[in-house]
């Protein structure tokens, strides 16, 4: 069978959704527990069972009603019209649609939206508008570390989640940070470059000319 | 986040905006070649036929220069909502009630639709329309005949992604599967289908042949000191954007918007609404940034904008098409599998004297006809080749169309060609560098064209004129490169360095009609070219023609406003653009320019972008447009001050006497005695194949590689990339782009494109990341991009394109270094550890 998103949705079915179900108790109690459906013998719902949720992006909540085998991209991006984030491969190998849960990076493309309620989901939007960049958006630009810029959103949230652990990371350290991200213009050595040097502006060990 | 200082007492480090290990050679800007032609310290050139008179530089020499050649990072209206997640692809287009489309394709590679049921279909949940060849638009019908895999046989819109999924897995179709050939190996066999088109009654044969001949190649053969025959086999690759293709199609009465994906806004809005019977100023067409085109993206867009404007019509509701990875690739261009035959003559001392070639290439689903693979012979014009014969021999496939791809007929012929030469150098014992030393093309060569094909000999006058490579950099990049790489290091013996990890140095040439300039309005070339094309009737409906137009406004802040039609796929032309217009108008930073692209109802015409030429073409039109504001200012200045026009001089606004600075205007002041904003408009045009289209870019690649002779694992250690530049407009962003030719063209040399595991004997269409191997962050190797600046004389600040030119090299160079590091050569495309281990199993290196 060819691999796709919803091949894999349908084969992993069971495991997803206990997953959810759990995320799903624990955000809005017994309510959430009390609708899930029985009749099937493993308590897995409808795919398009339909859920209303509330998710925390950037430090704000927004609420959308969506099918339980919608992922967090189409949730993000398309309910939430939170377009940053973009989606590339859709079967979790590029990278671009990376968001950080709980400051840790996961590709949005392959998370079941029902994943993330409750936790604290970090999108571009959330790094720095062109009023107020972030330094590691500055130091890009100065590095044209983005090119076409289609998977930038997604390396920057990544190289994000690593700076905010460590901001004084090693080259492969970096490397294996974002090993996740595929680059088709290849601005890999100023993608390296600029995560380093964010590092020394965090640091307060250099400055942006 | 803290930012308080760790270490107070050490100064800051100022970060800037420069490109690391890059080495940028001025050449001198007078030229004399002991090989003829050049140019010397007079004012202008004098060329052709026609004894068209150029003004050296365009009357803008490469010197004093305050922006040019400088690092600048991407103009800050396209590079910074890449970086923030507002840059406005296709992709990222989201309109209330909008619908989203998804295809049914076709999985056989050739086959007919039987029957086609999508009753089941059309009642599921959330379905708005199913489009199919049964009601698809008589002015653009689905195709008959599925021509190749993954070609589409429905469209289903619905409200959401996974409801359109869910109907298109309810439609029932029942497909004819037609006899095919979708490799070059079966379309080669005896057997093969007979793949010609009939159509409106022309036929277009399914196998095209050609033959060119220049001199006595038999003859050659016969006198040569040693003749060596070689076959490579190139298995094809593929551009892979990131950006998802696709669409948004939008109406308002009659008018419609489209937010597109591709590499021109006017021809893509024409042919959209030529395919829905509708006026072209009807259509406003939209892109301004892509993620990624890498050419391969040319035919995609064109081909869906019909259908989801045409859906979006009938539903009444914004229509969205966003190509899943496993679909899209259909639609690309990709390069296609390539098959050499050489026969080389040489002397002993190492001249090439003869070489036929024989290529066979699977062209793919080319419905127009097949391409003939003219850009094969840009080998020729590399080298000096004094007897050739090339016969080529081109298939219509069931397989995806050939095309650009990261550059066209680059990568997959200088495969065979630059390890030939390798081979060849070996054959008579000489140095790879050396002897192609010996052997390319030097500055001063004329080059010209004669009936039948381009001929490259040392030339007597010919029937269109002809161009001296007076600005063609050939021997410096392969000097330059061997120092920046090391290559008086290189181990002489292949395979003769000691241990299990064993290094090797190779080296590939490239050449490619990137380094061509155009003709701007006002030069009689322009109008040479102009007459030709309406002569043979070459001109678009309106009159557009090849014109890249553009328009230059003033305004009352001071600030310029470019406006031009081209899209960014990351290429960043608009910066180097800004940066000539800039310079020609007398600013010292790009603060005061501003960029208005990528959209019809703001920017004045133009063909597609391609070939690596947007800076030359685009940017000659918006060069001619800024050279008139200056004279215009400088006039107007004039006026008002009553100095001399060729005593002012224009320094980031102001306009002063060079005698008495106190005689000053701005423009600010000049545009508020204009009671409104100054416009200029400015044009260029791409000769096709004649005049100024002779002109030539060149490029060597060094690769250094490490084998592991115990496991056939490589490496690539390092590169030396070089280009004969022109004058390099932006060291930071050309770099940048030097990176992803190189990288790219990496991934070329060692993925070909899979098998198909379903239909055994077909390529693997579906193919996504998971499939077809793409280059990470921890594969690039440490890149030294060398830039030769030729300073060409006939273009604004001696510049030319040139991004498409040392990207053919990279394949080869890596075969030729691995050869070099352990001894086996791979002449079957793609390189892999299996190969490499073969090898050294065949020659008794390992057990």
């Amino acid at each position: 069978m060819e691999y796709s998103r919803r091949n894999f949705i349908k084969a992993a079915g069971v495991s997803a959704v206990a997953v959810t179900t759990t995320v799903s108790a624990v955000v809005s109690g017994t309510e959430v527990a009390a609708a899930a459906p029985k009749p099937s013998p493993l308590a897995i719902p409808d795919a398009i069972t339909r859920e209303t949720s509330t998710f925390n992006i950037n430090g704000k909540n927004y609420q959308a009603e969506y099918e339980v085998r919608t992922t967090l991209w189409e949730v993000i991006a398309v309910k939430l019209g939170l377009t940053g984030t973009n989606r590339s491969c859709n079967r979790a190998s590029c990278g671009a649609c990376s968001v950080l849960i709980d400051g840790t990076p996961f590709y949005s493309c392959h998370t079941l939206a029902m994943e993330a309620v409750g936790k604290k989901i970090f999108t571009v939007e959330g790094l720095g508008d062109e009023k107020n960049l972030h330094p590691l958006q500055r130091v890009a630009h100065l590095y044209s570390a983005a090119e076409c810029g289609f998977c930038t959103p997604g390396w920057e949230v990544t190289a994000k989640g690593l700076l905010d652990k460590n901001t004084n990371p090693t080259v492969d350290q970096v490397k294996a940070a974002l090993s996740g991200h595929i680059c088709r213009c290849a601005a890999y050595a100023a993608i390296v470059r600029t995560v380093i040097d964010t590092g020394k502006v965090l640091r307060g060990e250099a400055e942006i000319a | 986040m803290s930012t308080k200082p760790q270490n107070p007492q050490k100064p800051k480090e100022k970060l800037e905006s420069k490109p690391e290990l890059c080495v940028i050679v001025n050449q001198p800007m007078v030229r004399d070649f002991s090989t003829g032609g050049g140019h010397g310290p007079e004012d202008t050139l004098v060329e052709g036929d026609q004894k068209f008179v150029t003004r050296k530089w365009q009357g803008y020499p490469p010197q004093n220069l305050n922006l040019v050649g400088k690092p600048h990072p991407p103009m800050p209206e396209v590079g910074i909502p890449r970086l923030t997640g507002k840059a406005e692809y296709a992709t990222r287009v989201q309109l209330p009630n909008m619908l989203w489309v998804k295809l049914l394709t076709n999985p056989h590679p050739r086959a007919k639709v039987k029957t086609l049921d999508t009753s089941k279909a059309e009642k599921m949940p959330g379905v708005a329309h199913i489009l199919t060849a049964k009601n698809a638009p008589q002015t653009y019908p689905f195709p008959a005949e599925l021509f190749f895999q993954g070609e589409v046989v429905a469209m289903v819109a619905a409200e959401t992604e996974d409801l359109a999924e869910d109907a298109v897995a309810a439609i029932e179709v029942e497909y004819e599967v037609l006899p095919f050939a979708s490799n070059l190996q079966q379309a080669m066999a005896p057997n093969a289908p007979d793949l010609t088109i009939r159509a409106g009654g022309r036929e277009r044969p399914s196998v095209v042949k050609t033959l060119y001949e220049w001199g006595d190649v038999d003859k050659a053969f016969g006198a040569a000191d040693v003749v060596k025959e070689f076959t490579y086999s190139f298995s094809g690759a593929i551009p892979v954007p990131l950006q998802p293709n696709g669409c948004v199609a939008k109406w308002d009465g009659d008018k419609l918007t489209i937010w597109g994906m591709g590499q021109s806004i006017y021809n893509s809005r024409n042919n959209a609404a030529k395919r829905l019977g509708i006026p072209s100023e009807n259509v406003r067409f939209i892109n301004k940034w892509n993620g990624g085109s890498f050419g391969g993206c040319l035919p995609t867009g064109d081909k869906f904008y019909p259908w989801i404007a045409h859906i979006a019509k009938v539903t009444g509701r914004p229509t969205k098409l966003m190509l899943p990875k496993n679909q899209e690739l259909a639609f690309l261009q990709i390069k296609p599998q390539t098959l050499t035959k050489f026969k080389v003559g040489a002397t002993k001392d190492g001249k090439i004297t003869a070489c036929q070639r024989e290529f066979h290439v699977s062209m793919g689903a080319n419905q127009g006809g097949i391409q003939e693979g003219g850009g094969g012979r840009s080998e020729l014009y590399l080298h000096v080749v004094p007897n050739w014969r090339e016969i080529g021999v081109l298939y219509r496939t069931n397989a995806i169309m050939m095309g650009s791809a990261r550059s066209n007929f680059q990568q997959e012929f200088k495969w065979a060609w630059e390890q030939m030469i390798d081979e060849m150098a070996e054959a008579v014992s000489m140095d790879p560098v050396k002897f192609r030393l010996l052997n390319v093309q030097k500055p001063g060569t004329k080059v010209a064209l004669k009936q039948g094909g381009p001929t490259i000999v040392p030339m007597p006058e010919t029937e269109h004129g002809e161009l001296h490579y007076d600005s063609y950099a050939s021997v410096e990049v392969l000097e330059e490169g061997a120092k920046a790489i090391g290559w008086e290091k290189r181990n002489p013996v292949p395979g003769g360095n000691p241990g299990r990890f064993k290094r090797g140095l190779g080296v590939a040439m490239s050449q490619h009609h990137a380094g061509r300039v155009g003709y701007h309005e006002g030069e009689p070339g322009y109008d040479w070219v102009l007459a030709k094309n309406k002569a043979q009737g070459n001109v678009t409906p309106g009159g557009e023609g090849d014109i890249f137009n553009a328009e230059l406004q003033l305004n009352a802040d001071g600030n310029v406003v470019m406006h031009f039609a081209q899209p960014d796929s990351g290429t960043n032309h608009g910066t180097a653009m800004a940066i000539q217009v800039g310079e020609i108008l007398g600013f010292t930073t790009l603060d005061h320019i501003r960029l208005i692209w990528g959209d019809s109802d703001q920017a004045p015409s133009a063909p597609p972008w391609h070939s690596g030429l947007t800076t030359q073409l685009q940017g000659g039109a918006l060069c001619n447009a800024a050279d008139k504001m200056r004279k215009d200012l400088l006039s107007r200045a004039n006026n008002l001050l009553k100095v001399d026009t060729a005593k002012l001089q224009i320094h980031d606004g102001v306009i002063s006497s060079t005698e008495d600075p106190k005689k000053k205007t701005t423009f600010v002041e000049l545009v508020k005695a204009n009671k409104g904003p100054i416009l200029q408009v400015g044009r260029c045009l791409h000769p096709g194949s004649i005049g100024r289209a002779l002109n030539r870019g060149i490029g060597a690649c060094f690769a250094e590689v490490e084998v592991d002779t115990w496991t056939g694992d490589w490496r690539h250690v390092r590169v030396a990339y070089c280009q004969d530049s022109g004058n390099v407009m932006n060291p930071l962003l050309a770099s940048a782009d030097q990176h992803g030719s190189l990288v790219q063209s990496t991934g070329m040399a060692t993925d070909g494109i899979p098998w198909d595991r379903e239909f055994p004997g077909t390529f693997h269409y579906s193919v996504g990341y998971l499939s077809y191997r793409l280059p990470t962050i921890m594969e690039p190797p440490e890149q030294t991009n060398v830039f030769i600046n030729s300073l060409e004389p006939r273009w604004f600040f001696g510049s030319k394109g040139f991004a498409e030119t040392t990207i053919g090299a990279a394949p080869s160079a890596l075969a030729n270094a691995i050869y070099n590091a352990c001894g086996v050569r791979i002449r079957e495309h793609p390189i892999t550890k299996d190969k490499i281990l073969a090898g050294l199993r065949a020659k008794g290196a390992i057990a």
